[in-house]
């Protein structure tokens, strides 16, 4: 009879819930004022280095870097920038990317410089920035591309633009892929002007391990309205290079947006591209990663006219022994209900899928949406995170751990501040064991 | 007309309660010659001297002393049925008599050995403060910051009853409406940040407990042990945040701006059946044949009052449905989540007991110990 009685007795202790809030939590990062959450990258350890755009009280945008522990605790915390440039002219930085440099014995983090409007032409005008740091953080060197070249540079007249990705090398450099808007000085000769102006020119520069540019893709050649490079992934001497744009393409008469992919060699010479997209909407590609088979998974969003939000993209792409002879496999809708803009995809580590984030606009905000993708593509399962009475919900980066859970790193709108936010959830994308 | 039949109204109150004192007076007269009969040796009177009065009904005094009068008489009778029969009546007319060797007839003293007026079962109803002592288990920490937990006062009301085994030893189950409150202050939150949080409950709490007390004198002082089910029955939260900015001059004065959310509904995110044991004490003090009573009881939570997995979301609702949303306000609007803890609680009640006197001839009789005492006072007397 006591035996019976032994459960209902029983305290619960600390060594119940050991494991409680470390295979699932969520934890909120920053300071002072409003922080952003751009980019992360898992480590083999565990840990993981978040990478964002924190705006305190002086008014200056600066980044943010934080590594935490598995259980999502912060190790250290760093930040970068000034808020002024090398020749001291007022400046936001606007963090990117990161990415573990190729020997991992650092990362490189790529950020854009906003330098304010050209009055002439109300454009947004940046540059960019590259710092690489150590492991533990600390700055090893960095690099700004754009005003500060030599005055006797041609690259320096291009006057702003905006990069989407860079890529570590082999070789110790680095390239990175945006697009630049310089109507007036790489007006592009295949462009059918009576549909609009030349609003943007894609390109790709390469640098080498001093940051020296080493070469570029010209930004004038393909012949769009608007578009932008996205991803450029090392392939031998060449590189894999995933971009949207409006150009024409062989069974289109009219100016939209596509999926294209191209092979960029090692001198900065395009090589034919493919396409992917439909012939009445825009797809606008946001993100590509290599996927558990060594090919290539790319999102967009698929939106009708200017929109921001639209129905889910998606591409595959093989790597075909070479970026030349790589080719796009498949590509489609992604049906999932919701006004949705792509945001991250990540390929699961059990090659069973795609983990895909999104924001997906509701009707007083914005929520983050993760979508779990099977091989076909078709939609397992899905979730979302954030008030739905927020607006500034985004997510910003997802990977799948070896043990099956899921990082998801976003920023989330609080009462009365945004915060960057690390979630670890289940394989089912909740906060549950 | 109206103030002639108040005039009636009060002659007819009068003249009724004078009837009453007159009544009782005769009766009264009839106890004390019964009585003189009984001292005078003439026993076999007294019963149809007092007959009349019980009939009619009289105060528990009287009739406590007129029964005790008829069941000595009976036992001189050598009426032993009909003397058990009154012994029985004094013990309803006054369930706390006690017969006393030094005080009544020894063949008396052994009759009440063969009864008890020990209440079975007594019920007793209670309300007063609480206050909630949260005490962590697992810090969760959904970003780098200090907190602590602060007391807040509630309140609750309950009844119970009890089951007395003895004089002195009892068991009691209660059922009680608990309203109880605590509060959460985070500071340093992002730096500067602070944020409170209100959590209001109510419960219904199932205690037992094994209970020991003094059974004589004006204030009977006891103590008890046991163990409680608690059931949540509601869980209602309100979280303010302060986002506070230094500004960039340090001569002028941070910039605050507070927010404070709606009610939240944190069912959800609790268990419902939680369990705790529980120490208490307190003094009764007696009122007649009833009591009143000041009560003070700790209890010891045991289980973890958080539903770890339910403490974002809600997963037992649809993750499509309004109410799943809604869950992860707390979360994702104002940055909470619960940690893990136990809830102790302190009590201060007061309260009214009342014992269901039965009075009743007892299966087995204490006879022995009776001639025990009595032997015992007899050797006292003859070694004075």
């Amino acid at each position: 009879m006591t035996l019976l009685f032994i459960p209902f007795l029983a305290c619960d202790t600390k060594s119940d819930f050991e494991d409680d809030f470390k295979r699932y939590f969520i934890k909120y990062y920053g300071d002072d004022g409003d922080q952003e959450a751009v980019d992360f990258v898992v480590n083999n350890d565990g840990t993981v280095l978040l990478l964002g755009n924190t705006r305190p009280q002086d008014g200056k945008q600066k980044l943010l870097l934080i590594k935490v522990d598995p259980a999502g605790n912060a190790l250290w915390t760093k930040q970068f920038g000034s808020g002024f440039d090398r020749d001291g002219n007022s400046i936001d930085e606007n963090a990117q990317d990161i990415e573990p440099t190729v020997d991992g014995s650092g990362y490189l983090i790529l950020s854009n410089l906003y330098r304010g409007v050209e009055t002439s032409t109300n454009e947004r005008l940046y540059d960019f920035k590259v710092i690489r740091i150590g492991l533990d953080g600390n700055k090893l060197d960095s690099m700004e591309f754009g005003n500060d070249l030599d005055p006797a540079s041609t690259l320096r007249t291009w006057k702003t633009q905006f990069i989407r990705s860079i890529t570590p090398l082999t070789s110790g450099g680095f390239a990175v892929t945006g697009n630049t808007t310089n109507e007036t000085l790489f007006t592009d000769v295949n462009l059918d002007l009576v549909v609009g102006p030349d609003q943007e020119d894609v390109f790709a520069l390469g640098f080498d391990a001093n940051f020296q540019n080493t070469w570029d893709t010209g930004p004038s050649s393909d012949g769009e309205h608007y578009g932008s490079g996205i991803k450029l992934f090392e392939g031998g001497t060449d590189f894999y290079f995933f971009k949207y744009s409006d150009m024409l393409t062989a069974s289109e008469d009219t100016y939209e947006s596509n999926f294209a992919m191209a092979a960029v060699t090692e001198v900065g010479i395009k090589l034919a591209g493919r396409f992917a997209g439909t012939t009445n909407r825009n797809e606008i590609l946001a993100t590509v990663c290599r996927d558990a088979f060594g090919n290539f998974y790319g999102l967009g969003t698929s939106v009708t006219g200017s929109a921001a939000f639209g129905q889910l993209y998606y591409v595959r792409a093989s790597d075909g022994s070479s970026p030349s002879s790589s080719t796009l496999t498949e590509w489609g809708t992604i049906t999932v209900p919701g006004n949705l803009q792509a945001r991250a995809v990540a390929s699961a580590q059990r090659h069973d899928g795609y983990l895909i984030l999104a924001n997906e606009e509701v009707t007083a905000g914005t929520v983050i949406r993760l979508i779990k993708l099977n091989l076909d593509s078709e939609v397992s399962w899905s979730t979302s995170f954030g008030s739905t009475n927020k607006d500034g919900n985004s997510g910003a980066q997802v990977a799948e751990l070896a043990d099956g859970t899921i990082l998801l790193f976003g920023t989330i709108e609080l009462e009365t501040q945004k915060k960057m936010t690390l979630m670890r959830l289940n394989s089912n994308g909740e906060f549950l064991n | 007309m109206v103030k002639f039949y108040k005039f009636l109204q009060l002659i007819f109150v009068i003249s009724a309660f004078t009837l009453s004192v007159q009544a009782q007076d005769a009766c009264e007269v009839a106890l004390v010659r019964a009585t003189d009969e009984f001292n005078a040796g003439h026993f076999h009177a007294i019963p149809a001297m007092l007959k009349d009065c019980i009939d009619k009904g009289q105060t528990r005094e009287w009739r406590q002393r007129a029964y005790l009068l008829l069941s000595e008489t009976y036992l001189l009778l050598q009426d032993p049925i009909a003397a058990e029969k009154s012994y029985l009546e004094v013990l309803k007319a006054n369930p706390e008599f006690v017969a006393d060797p030094s005080r009544d007839p020894i063949d008396l003293v052994y009759l009440s050995s063969k009864f008890t007026a020990t209440p079975i079962f007594t019920i007793f109803g209670k309300l007063g403060g609480n206050t909630s002592i949260a005490r962590p288990i697992l810090y969760r920490n959904v970003y780098a910051h200090d907190e602590k937990y602060k007391l807040r006062p509630g309140f609750h009301i309950g009844g119970g009853l009890e089951w007395n085994y003895n004089d002195n030893l009892g068991a009691s189950v209660e059922g009680n409406f608990l309203f109880t409150s605590y509060q959460l202050e985070g500071t340093k939150i992002f730096g500067h940040d602070n944020a409170e949080m209100l959590d209001r409950q109510t419960w219904f709490t199932i205690p037992i407990a094994v209970r020991y007390g003094d059974s004589k004198g004006k204030y009977r002082p006891y103590g008890y042990a046991g163990f409680s089910v608690d059931l949540l029955l509601t869980d209602k939260a309100t979280i303010t945040y302060t986002d506070i900015n230094p500004s960039a001059d340090p001569d002028e004065q941070p910039i605050a701006v507070s927010g404070e959310s709606p009610l939240l509904n944190f069912k959800s995110k609790r268990n419902t059946v939680n369990r705790s044991l529980f120490l208490g004490g307190g003094v009764k003090y007696k009122m007649g044949l009833r009591y009143a009573f000041l009560d003070v009881r700790y209890s010891f939570g045991l289980s973890n009052v958080v539903n770890a997995e339910n403490s974002i979301y809600d997963y037992s609702s649809d993750s499509g449905s309004g109410s799943f949303q809604n869950s992860g306000d707390a979360t994702f609007t104002w940055a909470h989540v619960d940690n893990l803890f136990r809830m102790d609680n302190l009590y201060v009640s007061i309260g009214y007991s009342y014992p269901l006197y039965k009075p009743r001839k007892l299966k087995v009789s204490r006879t022995k110990s009776v001639s025990r005492k009595i032997k015992k006072q007899s050797n006292e007397i003859e070694q004075d």
